[in-house]
């Protein structure tokens, strides 16, 4: 009467110890996989931010007009980040604006294809095929440029910022 | 007083001699507070495993779809790139080769309508001695699900011909539509984008 009473505690101990270290093993394994679910959540997620800012920013800070100038490109530098935007400040206030100014240069860019190189959780590269229409006091004709143009986009405190853009 | 301490000694042993046939667990719960406590934890601990096998069973099949997608779109870019390579990469001295290699990443309308410039196409690059070697700068993908892709890919080649000997550089912006069709992605149109 004892002898199996003390046989059955021993059972539902070792039955205990097995579920438990099953238990640990299957606990570990779920959060593994939600962390791998979950990244690539965040990178699809990413996919569409980073498309939809580039699309947004890229045409803004290629568009202006002499009168213009400063304050769009002051305004479009807010999409950027980093080392870039210090440079991009940099350029439109030595060269872009006085040049504008100078020659009455009005152009205006519209991203007619995008794509995505390279997609992480927090950074995206971008591929985008980019017309811009320029007239100039000396020539008023429109003269259309298709450019390709490789974006760089980060994921910041403050959303995601354009932290490259180099024609290819 | 002896009839109170026999009572629950008797009470005990006939409720333990049928129960112990049938199952030796529930005897052990029935007259132990820690065999019972055992029997709630081992409850608790395959509700807790069941649980847990089945998130990590919904979180794998999440991250499946994830992987697929990354890795088909590794696929479709590597196989665009190629193509684009092909187009732009064309000598005189190896055009038919050229052009069937450029063919055989083909499908659908775009075959044929490649297919049938073919042979004046060979002509040209033949009567112009066009040598052409390109590149791709960047590529990257536009769409993707299982059936069909669209790429960019931005291309540089250098051309030399009779009227170029030096070779001249050229830009092309090509659109890339791919189709998936028996385990391996062939191109269904290139549009060079204005």
């Amino acid at each position: 009467m004892r002898r199996p009473g003390r046989w059955s505690r021993r059972t539902a101990i070792v039955t205990a110890s097995v579920l438990g270290v099953l238990t640990v093993g299957a606990i570990a394994g779920a959060g593994w996989t939600w962390s791998e679910a979950r990244t690539d959540e965040q990178i699809s997620a990413a996919r569409i931010a980073a498309a939809a800012v580039a699309g947004e920013q890229v045409p803004r800070l290629l568009s202006y007009t002499p009168d213009t100038v400063d304050t769009a490109l002051a305004d479009a530098s807010d999409a950027l980040t980093g080392e870039f935007k210090d440079q991009f400040g940099e350029l439109s206030t030595t060269v872009i604006a006085p040049t504008s100014k100078d020659k009455g240069v009005v152009t205006d860019a519209v991203v007619v294809e995008s794509s995505i190189v390279d997609v992480d959780v927090d950074s995206a590269t971008l591929l985008m095929f980019v017309n811009q229409t320029t007239t100039t006091t000396a020539d008023p004709a429109p003269a259309l440029a298709g450019s390709r143009v490789v974006v760089s986009l980060v994921d910041t405190d403050q959303g995601w910022k354009i932290s490259d853009l180099h024609p290819v | 007083m002896a009839g109170s301490l026999v009572e629950p000694t008797d009470e005990v042993a006939t409720q333990d001699e049928p129960v112990e046939d049938s199952s030796a667990e529930s005897a052990s719960t029935a007259g132990d507070g820690a065999g019972r406590r055992l029997t709630v934890l081992c409850a608790l601990l395959l509700v807790l495993f069941v649980g847990a096998v089945a998130a990590a069973t919904v979180f794998t099949v999440q991250s499946r779809d994830g992987r697929e997608v990354t890795a088909r779109n590794d696929e479709v870019l590597s196989t665009a790139r190629a193509a684009a390579v092909n187009l732009v990469t064309l000598r005189y001295s190896s055009a038919r080769d050229d052009l069937d290699r450029i063919l055989a990443s083909t499908t659908g309308d775009f075959r044929n309508q490649f297919s049938d410039v073919s042979g004046s196409f060979e002509k040209v690059l033949g009567d112009g001695q066009v040598d052409s070697t390109g590149q791709v700068n960047e590529a990257g993908v536009v769409t993707s699900d299982e059936n069909a892709a669209t790429v960019l890919a931005a291309v540089t080649s250098t051309v030399k011909n009779t009227e170029a000997p030096d070779g001249e550089e050229r830009t092309y912006r090509m659109k890339i539509s791919l189709e998936h069709i028996d385990e391996s992605w062939l191109v269904s149109n290139v549009e060079f984008v204005a």
